[in-house]
């Protein structure tokens, strides 16, 4: 229905989404097919094994889509490796993301401020829990992000 | 009017007629003047109620209202271009003999803002020029400070009104906030109705408001007030406002702070000690109406007290906590008031303030008020977020606010978010599913049979023991001293 192609790590996988309906996603990964369930945050999306094949339902909103995608891609790159907990730099609460504050490649310490994001009219800061260099930067300013939402990726640690 | 995140708020449900004025962030909607005005005449209103905060000191938006012919409830455009300007209302102030502090002209730059700073000398502070509410203001202590702060101060204000001005002021180590409330008719009838003290601040959000202010005796409270009404007809200020003091413990002077051209957060606590209704008298002044006061007829009555309950955890650097309000049970009893906006299932959006309900507390004295607000904390049931409770909690149980021997730092001083956090951690957390159900049904066996009894739920009743064990002075105090 929708072909896509997402970058991982450098390597590059065709997804499809072969079915859509309500917050639920049928994805065809490297001749797997996959059911991807929409939560409301990127990492609630989960990937689950589907047996059944349903006829397919239209993808109506771009929004859905562009969030269809940028979860399956997430839930794909955890499935092919899971993010480990410590990696990962969520929002602690709901708000605007007024800026990130650091940059892809960048040594960060346990206590910097890594974010931004400003919820009932307070600037928040979000820190780093531990040393690390960043990975990824997974949420773009000035968009509204929600509790738990990935913001930052840092490297394995070694 | 309500932005699209607010539909479910409890002003759209109690309003005969609502309007979507836009998106969630207050730019889209609750800022948009466009957008207001084409509502309003939409709705065919005659006129708008802009309460506090957003758009109400806004001399544009109060303009675009007159030029529509929609009546604003609050001064007319060109008394907010007067007093909204903080620099200008200073100059005002001082024409009527009110001293003033040390002070700058509007500043836009970095390099301005310094030599300004350093003509001053340090500490300095750093405000909007427009606006209230505490919003954008920074204390710096050197250069260094002065221009590190000066971008994030300017932004601030630019994006809660619309206006992005800065300038310097000296600043007064350790003040008190004094205030005084003011109504002007359109008939040029001027009165006060005495002073609140704000001092208890944090941040510089006011965090407990009280009337009258323990230092202030009746000759002071003459003085400021005539003051207040000199600067008011000197503005030619029509409607509800508030003339702001600092006063300084160092000289024992007040000093002229700002004016407020619209009804305060903490209007109800001069309401509950001269029984004036500020709002009903700001609708009668927009309608033309006259004072129904003269100053004589003005009266004082006993202490208030104002907590604002807000939706953030002080044990955790005070964090938002914007989410849904699970279980909500308001205090009640003689001398308290809650103005509130917020019920079960409601949801505290983000984008907008935290404020979940204003408690105000009256007694005869000071401490009664103080002993009545404890028990209505002690009784104020929210769930579901996190709240600000234990901080007033922790306030109210300090002795030197008992004394009312305050300053702005009184928080700090006194280890208050400590205390409250310590408070908090203690606090039970109210849920859907741990709200006590009144009745409960209990499976009883008598001689072999089961039999379904309706008894009351065992667990309240121990709830009910445990309260009479422990039972605190306060919770008692606001009753018994009113029988006695």
């Amino acid at each position: 229905m929708v072909k896509f192609r997402i970058s991982i790590r450098g390597r590059t996988y065709t997804v499809e989404i072969t079915r859509a309906q309500g917050e639920s996603f049928d994805v065809k990964i490297k001749n797997k097919l996959l059911q991807v369930k929409i939560g409301k945050t990127a990492d609630e999306a989960s990937l689950g094994e589907r047996k059944m094949f349903e006829p397919s339902a239209s993808l109506k909103a771009v929004e859905r889509v562009k969030r269809a995608i940028t979860q399956t891609t997430h839930a794909v790159e955890s499935h092919i490796s899971p993010l480990r907990a410590s990696d990962v730099i969520k929002a602690p609460l709901p708000g605007n993301l007024l800026e990130v504050k650091v940059n892809v490649g960048e040594r960060v310490k346990k206590g910097d401020v890594v974010a931004i994001i400003v919820s009932m009219k307070m600037q928040n800061k979000v820190l780093a829990h531990r040393d690390g260099v960043v990975k990824e930067i997974r949420a773009s300013p000035s968009s509204f992000i929600n509790k738990g939402d990935i913001l930052v990726l840092l490297n394995h640690e070694d | 009017m309500y932005s699209q995140g607010d539909c479910s708020a409890l002003h759209v449900f109690l309003s005969d007629e609502s309007y979507c004025i836009g998106s969630d962030p207050a730019q889209f909607s609750y800022l948009n003047i466009e957008k207001i005005i084409k509502t309003a005449k939409k709705a065919e209103a005659e006129a708008i109620y802009p309460g506090y905060g957003f758009l109400s000191q806004n001399a544009e938006f109060v303009k675009q209202c007159e030029e529509n012919g929609i009546v604003f409830i609050g001064p007319p455009s060109r008394v907010h271009l007067l007093v909204g300007n903080k620099v200008n209302a200073k100059r005002c102030a001082e024409d009527v003999g009110i001293p003033v502090l040390p002070g700058s002209p509007p500043i836009d730059s970095v390099e301005k803002v310094v030599e300004e700073a350093d003509k001053l000398g340090y500490p300095v502070i750093i405000k909007p020029v427009l606006g209230g509410g505490g919003i954008g203001l920074r204390i710096c202590k050197n250069r260094e400070d002065v221009v590190d702060s000066f971008q994030g101060a300017s932004r601030l204000a630019n994006g809660a009104f619309a206006r992005s001005e800065i300038y310097l002021e000296k600043c007064v180590e350790k003040p008190r906030h004094i205030e005084v409330q003011i109504l002007a008719d359109s008939k040029f009838n001027v009165i006060h109705l005495g002073e609140r003290e704000c001092t208890v601040q944090r941040r510089f959000q006011k965090l407990v408001e009280e009337a009258p202010s323990p230092i202030i005796d009746e000759k002071t409270r003459e003085n400021i007030g005539y003051a207040a009404i000199r600067l008011a007809r000197y503005t030619g200020y029509v409607n509800a406002g508030t003339i702001e003091f600092l006063y300084s413990p160092l000289n024992d002077r007040l000093y002229f702070l700002e004016v407020n051209s619209r009804v305060q957060v903490e209007h109800p606590t001069t309401e509950a000690i001269t029984g004036i209704d500020i709002v009903k008298e700001q609708i009668r002044i927009a309608a033309g109406e006259s004072l129904p006061y003269d100053q004589e007829d003005i009266h004082f009555h006993g202490h208030a007290i104002e907590c604002r309950i807000y939706a953030e955890n002080p044990a955790i650097d005070f964090t938002p906590s914007p989410g849904t309000i699970a279980a909500y049970i308001e205090p009640g009893g003689p001398g308290i008031r809650i103005d509130s906006c917020v019920y079960p299932g409601y949801s505290l959006s983000p984008f907008y303030d935290p404020l979940i309900a204003k408690l105000i507390s009256w007694g005869r004295t000071r401490s009664e008020a103080i002993d009545r607000a404890r028990r209505a904390l002690d009784e104020f049931i929210i769930g579901g977020v996190d709240t600000n409770k234990s901080l007033y909690q922790a306030i109210f149980n300090d002795k030197v606010f008992l004394e009312g021997e305050l300053n702005t730092s009184f928080i700090k001083d006194r280890c208050i978010v400590k205390h409250a956090a310590r408070l908090k951690s203690q606090e039970r957390k109210w849920t859907v599913s741990n709200m006590p159900q009144a009745l409960v049904n209990v499976k009883v066996e008598i001689d072999g049979k089961i039999f379904t009894v309706t008894s009351v739920n065992p667990y309240l009743a121990k709830q009910t023991s445990f309260i009479h064990q422990k039972a605190r002075p306060w919770s008692l105090a606001g009753r018994l001293e009113a029988m006695s």
